[in-house]
């Protein structure tokens, strides 16, 4: 099973294969997961919507059109549960404009440097323009293709990857980072 | 390209890094990086942002992953339980039994020759909008699926055949236009407890009402299902309130949103008919407590 498509997982889920879904949902959940913190940025909020994105997808499964990608209505569902969960958040009353501190905990496989390079990368993430961050979340975080992303955000492809492009040098800006040997490569060749 | 005053847009930068420019053209654009600083610099920082955002995917923390799927195993099995509580319900609805069940309502109905004052929606209580296969069936049968209240369907109302279908399937297909709203043709008269219909059964339509391809509508709770659109269709997203789904551009803030096919309602459903002061109990399990009529066919409002 780990090595079928999307949608024959669907479809086997749809005909009432528990193990099919579960497939599906530990296939993506990591992507979903973290598409999810890019906009609710603490893991508690976005595990909460990685699960009603996971339940919102079981509970209308048969409302899903084999046409497209699995991957593409997840995740436009992901966003969307993410965008309401931040709507409902409640405000701090002492101070509105602060965010739950995220404890860091050092784990073997997960550095402590690592960690804070990844709060870093979510704070800057958080910080983009919700048009450019969608586009990057769902392209490069959720892996959609651009004409699925496209499709999902409702705009041509060739907005999504103006959007991506520019998200992309924008959260460099922010994360202050330098180019290294890869974009190097982009512009040297030739 | 060769001159820095004109430059590469957006999407061509972007296949550049993305690799799926031909060679000719891949040239053409490294060229004109080479000697334009302000694209060289554009073009790195995307690179640099690309290869740091792939960071971002992480394997969920353990408790998390144990607590998601403890909820997708809980949420599996209400979905067994529904679609069992379903097929229960489509068992026992039969024909025979349906007309026997309509004939049931049919006296329940004339018990009172007054209809019951229109209820409006409890305050605070989240409405549920329910495209119920079994009810319209119930509701063709007996030809008494329009208690007509203060509002009656009007008879010069626009019934084509999609807004004169009473079957909406929860797979987001419209309706099957076999089977008919008696409402439409036949305007009830309250104050005399006529309900009509009761003679003009069909097997016809009871056949159709009951054809194992008319697939019931699962119920489906609570607001979230009005964020979750059909592929390749928008939705606006909830906001919590009855067939009232807002922040989404597309579809604009508060529109109501068929919960079948995901597509917006234009209007705000008319209120076509309202049960007595005992909550119905559909086939389905849900109570129903009153009925709006929308383009797409019946909803039911459950408390």
């Amino acid at each position: 099973m780990d090595a079928e498509p999307d949608l024959v997982l669907v479809r086997r889920a749809k005909a009432g294969e528990q193990a099919a879904f579960e497939q599906l949902v530990r296939r993506h959940q990591d992507r979903v997961f973290a598409v999810a913190r890019g906009v609710v940025h603490g893991p508690e909020d976005a595990a909460d919507v990685t699960q009603e994105a996971f339940i919102a997808v079981l509970r209308h499964l048969e409302t899903f059109q084999e046409g497209a990608a699995f991957t593409t209505w997840l995740h436009r569902i992901t966003l969307r549960k993410a965008y309401d969960h931040l709507r409902r958040r409640v405000p701090d009353p002492v101070d509105p404009g602060s965010h739950a501190v995220e404890s860091i905990e050092a784990r073997d496989d997960d550095p402590f440097a690592t960690q804070l390079q990844r709060t870093a990368l979510l704070e800057a993430i958080a910080r983009l323009d919700p048009a450019f961050r969608d586009a990057v979340l769902l392209v490069d975080v959720g892996g959609v293709g651009v004409e699925e992303a496209a499709a999902a955000l409702g705009v041509a492809p060739g907005t999504i990857k103006s959007r991506v492009f520019r998200g992309r040098a924008a959260l460099a800006r922010e994360l202050g980072t330098r180019g290294h040997g890869a974009s190097s490569k982009v512009v040297q060749d030739g | 390209m060769d001159d820095v005053t004109r430059h590469p847009d957006d999407e061509l930068l972007f296949d550049l890094v993305d690799g799926s420019l031909d060679d000719e053209r891949a040239q053409q654009v490294r060229r004109h990086l080479s000697r334009c600083a302000a694209c060289a610099a554009f073009v790195e920082a995307s690179a640099a942002g690309a290869s740091a955002v792939r960071d971002v995917v992480e394997p969920m923390p353990a408790e998390l992953d144990a607590r998601l799927h403890a909820a997708v195993r809980g949420a599996w099995r209400e979905r067994r339980e529904s679609i069992a509580t379903q097929e229960r319900a489509q068992d026992a609805a039969s024909p025979a039994q349906a007309a026997a069940a309509a004939a049931a309502a049919l006296a329940d109905a004339a018990q009172g020759s007054q209809l019951p004052e229109r209820r409006p929606p409890a305050r605070g209580r989240r409405r549920r909008w329910l495209p119920v296969v079994a009810f319209a069936m119930l509701a063709t049968l007996a030809g008494t699926s329009v208690l007509i209240g203060d509002d009656q369907v009007a008879p010069d109302r626009a019934t084509d055949a999609s807004e004169e279908s009473a079957v909406v399937g929860s797979d987001g297909g419209m309706p099957a236009g076999d089977v008919p709203m008696p409402s439409a043709s036949a305007p009830l008269d309250p104050a005399a407890g006529d309900v009509p219909g009761a003679n003009e059964i069909s097997n016809a339509d009871a056949g159709a009402a009951a054809e194992p391809g008319a697939r019931e509508a699962a119920p489906i709770a609570g607001d979230e299902a009005f964020d979750v659109p059909p592929v390749g269709l928008d939705q606006a997203g909830a906001d919590g309130e009855a067939a009232k789904a807002g922040g989404d551009s597309t579809t604009g803030v508060g529109a109501a949103v068929d919960l079948a096919t995901g597509l917006p309602i234009d209007a705000e459903p008319t209120c076509i008919a309202t049960f007595d002061a005992s909550e119905r109990v559909l086939p389905t399990g849900q109570l129903a407590t009153q009925v709006y009529a929308g383009p797409f066919g019946l909803y039911v409002i459950c408390g």
